[in-house]
């Protein structure tokens, strides 16, 4: 009897052994180099035209293979971790500029001013300096959209205000706000309060949170204060929803889309959400500009390609970043995608992204790209910019909800980001 | 009469119950539901569609190869579910039945084990299977679970209960204790079994973190990472993913409709009783 | 019991249990000891690691982030676990009878349980949002709040909307377990308490609890240990927030290797947490054993 359990024991091992050598062969492949680009949440939607990018490459580089693996949005940085902690990062990947900070603090990025020099210059300047940090850049600029301003236009009406003639300024926008939620009980704006967007919220108002080269915080300051005193006037007024506190775009644009909030400042995909949320709202929606703050800047949200230093191929890995990110594949990309702007100069003078047909998706796309060449990070990359963010956001937050003192919540904050600053 | 009104009440409070436990997901069902015009987030709520549409299920079907990915997860469950039965029965008979050295800090051992949440152990795991040449690959999917301290402490239980006599008639006709486990340990047990299947199957269903980050290859994602595609980067519709979670869900709804009935002998005969 | 121990030749215990220990031993004892190295080394995953000493565990006694979390996890545990070992005793005791539609209803009932925890975040966000359903119904249909109360925002109530999720989501496992027992015992002691003119509550009180003295052991028993693990719930739901107000301790095992990436500091919150559920599990082993073996 002894004999059946051995056998079952040894029929597992051996099916657990021939698994795992159909895995090996998998992972390892004989004659071309194979490199691996890791996107996010690119397909099924986009299968097409980054195949179609692949094979164009491989065959004018016959050297080179490319596999594409795809990762859900959400899980990207944790998907790099793991990989990385066995050895296996991707060589080429898509990511945020703040993600990969992180990574290029710990030196796990090559840097592009060496690499990849030679088309520097085809890049915004702004877009190219997004991804700069300790005099290294860690990555080239692939995709970006400019915030541009999402309106609801019959709520403008119901209280008054001209709908074809939106804010400009942060200022007229908090008039606009004000009189919206004064005569329809709707919010009159939101932003969002939950995450690094905050930060830039402030700046824009003007308030200079770093000193000019970021290695400084200066929470701890009278215009934040009264910043955070004005936010929560709002708030408790109904003039911004409670929700911006923890919530992020997302909920902004199920809101706009429940006509429950007049404006937000969105990127130019989500006017293509509202869309598809409630036809009803997509009908009477505008789009402006992004309204200026006194702080006079224009945000924009750029996506990179990086390329790891572990690369076993970082010329191959560094040649297909360069490809993926040139002027044709970009425009062809935004083009597919219809809701982005390349991040190379000239491509947004293409007809796609200056003539609109008058509908509120077209409107974003091209008040958008028309932003793109003046717009820049509010924030460059930082060291340790998590923490310097979480205990910003724990201040803002607790300031906002409790009733205790602003400023030694922030002066709080200010040390704890000082000491991450230093580290 | 005084029946009647006992019966109706606690019909109505099992009523209320129901609506408890199910009433969340009414949105998420509406939402399915919804035609492409009506806005999905009025406030007050609207649950009744007004534009009433199956089409929404049809265009998951479109959108991602659904079936694949559902009989990805039940290869996976499967595979998942028989090694548990597997490992953890023959773990819980000398746990249970045999007296050998070691026993009480082995059985410790193990059912400390039940108290690592996976979020600790992750990356560890994560090297070690990638040692193995595990990473995309089901059997790498499977075996950081195949045997939980949760299914062995759940059998041993069952074992516990069994008389000492019909094992002990087997053993002294000579029969060896692979008869003893086969034809009368698992026979007498199948309800725990059951049980323990249920767990499982519910645990490999559902597991999101873990093939995340071990499959690479689309053709090998099981349900709840395929689901993720119907979340664009640059488009969301909830009806779709609303449509794909409803219908993601019904398998296992399936599963346990029919197995419930073992399922609570199951648990009461695995020896919390005793 | 002797007679039948002679009959077991002695290497067969191991050898049944070797398919477990293949299994357990690399992804459970290895990865274990794997954890306690990394948590006295300062481990980034990109560069080498290098000796921490006992430097990652005296930074946590000075993080207030950790105190925070640990006392969120104990509120959590002191929140979730007396209420799910008491309803579902009631909702067991009222569905284990025979009538029409019950199977119907225990499925029902066992519903939210086999729902991944993703599809439930959706669906009670809806419920907990400021234009949600719950605001509705307690504004507009039984008014008892003022106004809507952003349930997940508020430093007051996102833990304790986080908690109810759990309850919710844990009342079906655990009826079934009740259910279990009920159906166990014996109906002439009922028969008995009747004859007795002993009425419904004092049969509960008499008769019910005393003999589920075992089930309700095993159910504070896993129940516990869920509160003490709590993870999903709170990622999905709140993420940790407002200002980390939600954060438990696996949270911040998690969010310190994945967002910080600093692998040895998130190791010592795990090791401090897997004391702790020892100790409690040693404890509350030995409390459930001493039944067994009456």
């Amino acid at each position: 009897m002894k004999k059946i359990l051995l056998t079952m024991i040894s029929l597992f091992m051996a099916a657990a052994a021939v698994m795992a050598s159909g895995a090996q062969e998998e992972s390892k492949p004989a004659g071309p180099v194979e490199v691996e680009f890791w996107t996010m949440q690119l397909s099924p939607t986009f299968d097409d035209y980054i195949n179609g990018a692949i094979a164009a490459f491989e065959s004018e580089n016959p050297g080179i293979k490319v596999k594409w693996v795809d990762v859900p949005w959400g899980d990207m940085e944790t998907r790099i971790l793991t990989a990385a902690s066995s050895g296996d990062m991707p060589d080429i990947a898509n990511m945020n500029p703040h993600f990969a900070q992180k990574l290029a603090q710990l030196d796990a990025l090559l840097d592009m001013e060496e690499w990849a020099s030679d088309v520097k210059d085809q890049y915004f300047r702004g877009s190219w300096d997004a991804n700069k940090f300790g005099g290294k850049t860690f990555g080239l600029p692939w995709y970006l959209t400019t915030p541009v301003l999402f309106y609801n236009k019959a709520l403008f009406e119901a209280a008054g205000l001209d709908p074809e003639n939106p804010p400009g300024t942060y200022e007229e926008m908090f008039a606009a706000a004000e009189k919206i939620t004064k005569a329809t009980g709707k919010y009159g704006y939101m932003p969002v309060l939950s995450n690094h967007a905050a930060m830039e919220e402030m700046e824009k108002a003007g308030i200079r949170l770093f000193n000019s080269d970021f290695t400084k915080a200066r929470f701890a300051q009278d215009e934040v204060v009264s910043f955070v005193d004005e936010y929560k006037d709002m708030i408790d007024r109904k003039v911004i929803p409670v929700q911006a506190l923890n919530e992020g775009t997302g909920t902004a644009i199920q809101m706009f889309s429940a006509g429950e909030i007049a404006m937000f400042n969105g990127g130019t995909s989500h006017a293509g959400m509202i869309k598809s949320n409630s036809e009803d709202i997509y009908s009477v929606t505008g789009i402006g500009a992004q309204p200026v703050g006194p702080g006079g800047k224009t945000n924009v949200a750029v996506m990179n390609v990086a390329v790891a230093a572990s690369s076993p191929y970082p010329e191959e890995a560094v040649k297909f970043a360069k490809f993926i990110t040139n002027g044709a594949n970009q425009v062809e990309f935004s083009i597919a995608a219809g809701a982005i702007v390349p991040s190379i100069a000239g491509a947004e003078k293409s007809e796609f992204f200056t003539v609109s047909d008058g509908t509120p998706v077209a409107d974003a796309r091209i008040i958008s790209a028309a932003q793109v060449k003046d717009a820049q990070v509010i924030f460059p990359p930082i060291t340790n910019f998590s923490d310097v963010r979480d205990s910003f956001l724990d201040a803002l937050q607790r300031s906002l909800l409790e009733d205790g003192d602003i400023m030694s919540n922030f002066k709080t904050a200010e040390a704890e980001a000082n000491a991450a600053l230093a580290e | 009469m005084k029946n009647r009104i006992e019966k109706t009440i606690l019909y109505l409070l099992m009523i209320i119950l129901a609506v408890i436990s199910i009433g969340p997901f009414s949105w998420l069902i509406s939402t399915a539901l919804k035609g492409q015009g009506e806005n999905l987030f009025l406030y007050p709520p609207r649950l009744i569609p007004e534009d009433f549409t199956l089409v929404n299920f049809a265009r998951v079907f479109d959108s991602i190869p659904f079936l694949t990915y559902m009989s990805n997860s039940a290869i996976v469950a499967v595979f998942s579910v028989s090694l548990n039965l597997l490992i953890s029965a023959m773990a819980a008979y000398p746990l249970a039945r045999m007296r050998f050295k070691g026993k009480k800090p082995i059985f410790f051992a193990i059912l400390s084990t039940m108290m690592i949440p996976f979020q600790v152990t992750m990356i560890p795991i994560f090297i070690i299977i990638t040692r193995l040449g595990l990473k995309n690959n089901y059997l790498g999917l499977v075996l950081p679970t195949a045997v939980t301290a949760f299914g062995i402490f759940l059998i041993r239980q069952a074992f516990l209960a069994i008389p000492d006599s019909l094992e002990e008639a087997t053993l002294i006709d000579g029969g060896g204790s692979w008869l003893v486990f086969t034809k009368i340990l698992l026979p007498l047990s199948k309800p725990t079994l059951a049980a323990l299947a249920i767990f499982s199957f519910i645990n490999s269903w559902g597991n999101f973190l873990w093939p995340l980050l071990i499959l690479d290859s689309k053709e090998m994602f099981t349900l709840p990472l395929g689901l993720q595609d119907l979340q664009g980067t640059f488009t969301n519709d909830w009806r779709l993913i609303a449509s794909g979670t409803v219908l993601s869900v019904i398998p296992v709804l399936i599963f346990f409709l029919f197995t419930q009935k073992y399922f609570v002998q199951g648990v009461s005969s695995s020896g919390i009783k005793e | 019991m002797s007679e039948k121990l002679r009959l077991y030749k002695p290497y067969t215990p191991y050898l049944y249990l070797l398919p477990a220990a293949m299994i357990l031993i690399p992804f459970v004892f290895v990865a274990l000891v794997q954890v306690f190295i990394y948590s006295v080394q300062h481990y980034n995953i990109f560069t080498p690691a290098r000796w921490a000493g006992a430097s990652n565990y005296l930074a946590l006694i000075q993080d207030r982030k950790f105190w925070d979390a640990l006392q969120n996890t104990v509120k959590y545990f002191l929140g979730v676990v007396p209420l799910l070992v008491i309803i579902p005793l009631f909702i067991a005791v009222l569905i284990n009878r025979e009538w029409k539609g019950i199977n119907f209803f225990r499925a029902v009932f066992y519903f939210p349980v086999i729902t991944s925890m993703v599809v439930v975040g959706i669906a009670w966000k809806w419920i907990y949002a400021e234009n949600g359903i719950l605001n509705y119904i307690l504004t507009d249909f039984i008014p008892v709040l003022g106004e809507p109360v952003n349930w997940l925002a508020q430093g007051s109530t996102a833990l304790g909307s986080v908690m109810v999720v759990t309850i919710w989501k844990g009342l079906g496992y655990y009826m079934i377990i009740y259910l279990a027992g009920l159906q166990s015992i014996p109906a002439h002691l009922y028969e008995a308490a009747q004859i007795d003119g002993a009425g419904r509550i004092r049969q509960l009180l008499h008769i019910t609890v005393p003999m589920l003295l075992p089930s309700i052991s095993i159910v504070t028993i896993m129940s516990s240990m869920a509160a003490m693990k709590v993870f999903d719930e709170i990622y999905v739901m709140t993420g940790g927030g407002p200002y980390g107000s939600s954060r438990t301790l696996v949270f911040e095992v998690y969010y310190n290797a994945f967002e910080k990436i600093k692998i040895g500091y998130s190791s010592a919150i795990a090791v401090v947490l897997f004391f702790i559920l020892l100790i409690f599990s040693w404890l509350s082993l030995r409390f459930s054993e001493n039944k067994y073996e009456k």
